[in-house]
């Protein structure tokens, strides 16, 4: 595969502890893609492997056609935002966009300013005295201005108030729409992400449980609500993804798609969160 | 070339940390120079000044892999750029702050200072030109061997998981200070003597010229250089703790 | 613009909905710019590449057209061609399914005109 980030067979292991199992996928270019699962999935420890950040146990990491792993020239088209904080005492935002336009030539500094002007981030500010819902929104200013072909957000609005939220994800967009790269967003805020991500990447126990464009993902399953017995009676035989109870009124999840539905029983969509939820509760 | 950059980073981790080391030697320099002119005759001796550059080179390397390791995983640099950038800073840093400190001790020479006390003491027969050159060369040398052990120290304690790191910090002074005494000690009279005579032939190898000690601080530095290698091929980003 | 994250509708479709809405209401006069699918984009908070399929949708259906480096434009008799096919679409999803329904309850053919004119009265009578 000439471009595009492809795992193959990658395993991590912490001591008796497998965080990632036998993992294959591939990251195509420039698509977003939305890397879903619960704490301790495996997410972050997937992404940090391909940012080498992280040794694999096994398996491997091909990042446009070598070996990604330890690879000054690949690992330079890779830029993964976390929360660890992983720069020297003392060191300010102003510093660190520099260092980051010295490691990422791609790095472009007038939008970086431009966007700490927008969030009210103030450049002279050393990173250790900055809120956590401020030291996210640099990072998250770093990752954007970077244009790495490969940027990875893990986790990207913790501690961030419903402003500043919109205000990423609108300049996330704005970002990619004209000058598309490869991002993967890795959360559990499920939502907010769902109609801004092409292909839904979800993990459970170090495994890839699904990798599918989102709008399959979205036709897997719905939800079915009315009179208990005859909401009982439609789903018999069907697979059943979760059900309750509130009285007479029941409301079931099932996977497939809707077949000779009863008038009386309300067909709703099953939204990203809630199959997923099902999913990783199975 | 990324080694490039990765080396302008660590020098940009060291400028400030440098000044404030040159400025306290400057200090101390004017302190011995007045107290030499208050005092009248009485000779100030100001010696160490690469043992000290040594000390901080240690102190440097101690804190580069930890930080070196976490910067520069997370910008896209290979284990083995982080690591040879900082092999050759280290070798450049000792160039620059040997090359400092002999002038230094000339300049202090010059002011009245007695800068080459401990220098004559250990080395009487050096003199000339050469005789310089070969200080020189063990004074870069000791700096850097030093900087190599600060970074493979630094890249233990990275390495090393809490309880190693207690059972660690315990044991190898325990041993240093009570373990060695008392084995040589309990040992019996001819190995200790053996060991005796071995240990001052060294020394006195050693001190024949500087050279030879150049060359022991080298293979210190090889070795060092390898198994702090061996600590950051595989190396994770790690926060403190 | 409202997008219903809800609703069973893919997002592109409704994108190109909205846009006909627009252009039906006049907000988007024929032959001038529309918004570039990079502003749609970023103001609902979609993907780009959602965005463009729904524009695309409308360029092959003959509602919208590119200006190659500047960008998309209203077609000429677009707001007519909406609205044709809006009617079609009123008469397939209103008015055939009324009278279904109304042959389901047994109401006759004169009492749905009576009805129909009976509110029709009464509306204009507001």
């Amino acid at each position: 595969m000439d471009q595009g980030i492809e795992v193959k067979g990658l395993t991590v292991r912490f001591g008796n502890v497998t965080a990632l199992e036998q993992v294959n996928l591939t990251l195509g270019e420039n698509r977003i893609y939305g890397l879903l699962g619960r704490n301790g999935a495996g997410k972050s420890t997937l992404l940090n492997v391909i940012g080498n950040r992280l040794y694999p146990s096994e398996g491997e990491v091909i990042i446009d056609g070598e070996m990604g792993t330890d690879n000054d020239r690949a690992q330079g088209k890779v830029y993964y935002m976390g929360e660890k904080n992983i720069y020297p005492e003392g060191t300010t935002v102003k510093q660190m966009f520099r260092w980051s336009k010295d490691f990422y030539p791609d790095f472009d500094m007038e939008y970086a300013t431009v966007l700490a002007g927008r969030f009210g981030l103030n450049l002279k500010k050393k990173l250790k005295g900055l809120s956590t819902g401020y030291l996210t929104i640099a990072k998250l200013i770093v990752a954007l201005a970077s244009n790495a072909p490969y940027t990875f957000f893990d986790e990207p609005v913790l501690g961030l108030d419903a402003n500043h939220r919109e205000m990423f994800y609108r300049e996330m967009i704005h970002c990619y729409s004209e000058r598309p790269r490869t991002i993967v967003i890795s959360t559990h805020l499920i939502e907010e992400i769902a109609d801004i991500i092409e292909q839904v990447v979800m993990i459970k126990e170090g495994k890839i449980l699904l990798d599918r464009p989102v709008e399959e993902v979205k036709q897997m399953g719905y939800q079915v609500s009315g009179k208990a017995s005859e909401v009982d009676d439609y789903c018999a035989g069907k697979k059943i993804l979760s059900e309750d109870l509130l009285g007479g009124l029941k409301s079931a999840c099932l996977l497939g798609r809707p077949e000779n539905v009863p008038e009386s029983l309300e067909i709703t969509p099953l939204d990203l969160q809630k199959l997923f939820v099902q999913l990783t509760n199975a | 070339m990324k080694i490039g950059r990765m080396f302008r980073w660590y020098w940009q981790n060291t400028y400030w940390g440098l000044v404030g080391f040159y400025g306290a030697i400057l200090i101390l320099m004017l302190l011995g120079f007045s107290i030499m002119i208050a005092s009248g005759t009485e000779e100030i001796s100001v010696n160490g000044l690469s043992f000290s550059s040594e000390i901080m080179l240690l102190v440097l390397g101690i804190i580069f892999f930890p930080s070196g390791t976490r910067f520069g995983l997370s910008h896209g640099v290979s284990r083995k750029t982080v690591f040879c950038g900082l092999v050759v800073f280290l070798l450049a840093l000792s160039v620059g702050m040997t090359a400092v400190n002999q002038l230094s001790q000339w300049g202090g020479q010059q002011m009245g200072l007695n800068t080459y006390g401990t220098e004559r003491m250990l080395y009487p027969s050096i003199k000339g030109l050469d005789g310089r050159f070969g200080i020189i060369v063990s004074q870069i040398a000791g700096g850097w061997a030093l900087g190599m052990l600060g970074y493979f120290i630094g890249g233990a304690y990275y390495r090393m998981n809490k309880i190693c790191k207690i059972v660690v910090s315990i044991t190898v002074p325990a041993l240093l200070f009570f373990g060695l005494p008392l084995l040589l000690v309990a040992a019996p009279a001819g190995v200790v003597g053996a060991l005796g005579n071995w240990f001052f032939s060294a020394v006195e190898w050693v001190v024949r010229s500087p050279y030879h000690l150049a060359l022991l601080w080298l293979g210190g530095t090889v070795l060092l250089g390898i198994f702090s290698w061996l600590l950051i091929r595989r190396a994770p980003v790690k926060i403190a703790g | 613009m409202q997008f219903n994250f809800e609703s069973d509708t893919p997002i592109y479709i409704q994108v190109a909905e909205q846009i006909k809405d627009a252009i039906l209401s006049g907000a988007f006069p024929e032959e001038t710019q529309i918004p570039s699918t990079t502003e749609v984009s970023v103001t609902y908070k979609i993907n780009p590449a959602t965005a463009l399929r729904g524009v695309t949708l409308l360029v092959d259906a003959g509602i919208l057209y590119k200006k190659r480096g500047v960008g998309i434009f209203v077609q000429k008799g677009a707001a007519e061609k909406i609205l044709n096919q809006r009617k079609d679409a009123f008469y397939n999803g209103y008015i055939i399914r009324l009278l279904e329904e109304a042959k389901k309850l047994h109401i006759s053919r004169q009492e749905i005109i009576r009805m129909i004119e009976e509110e029709i009265t009464d509306g204009s009578g507001h």
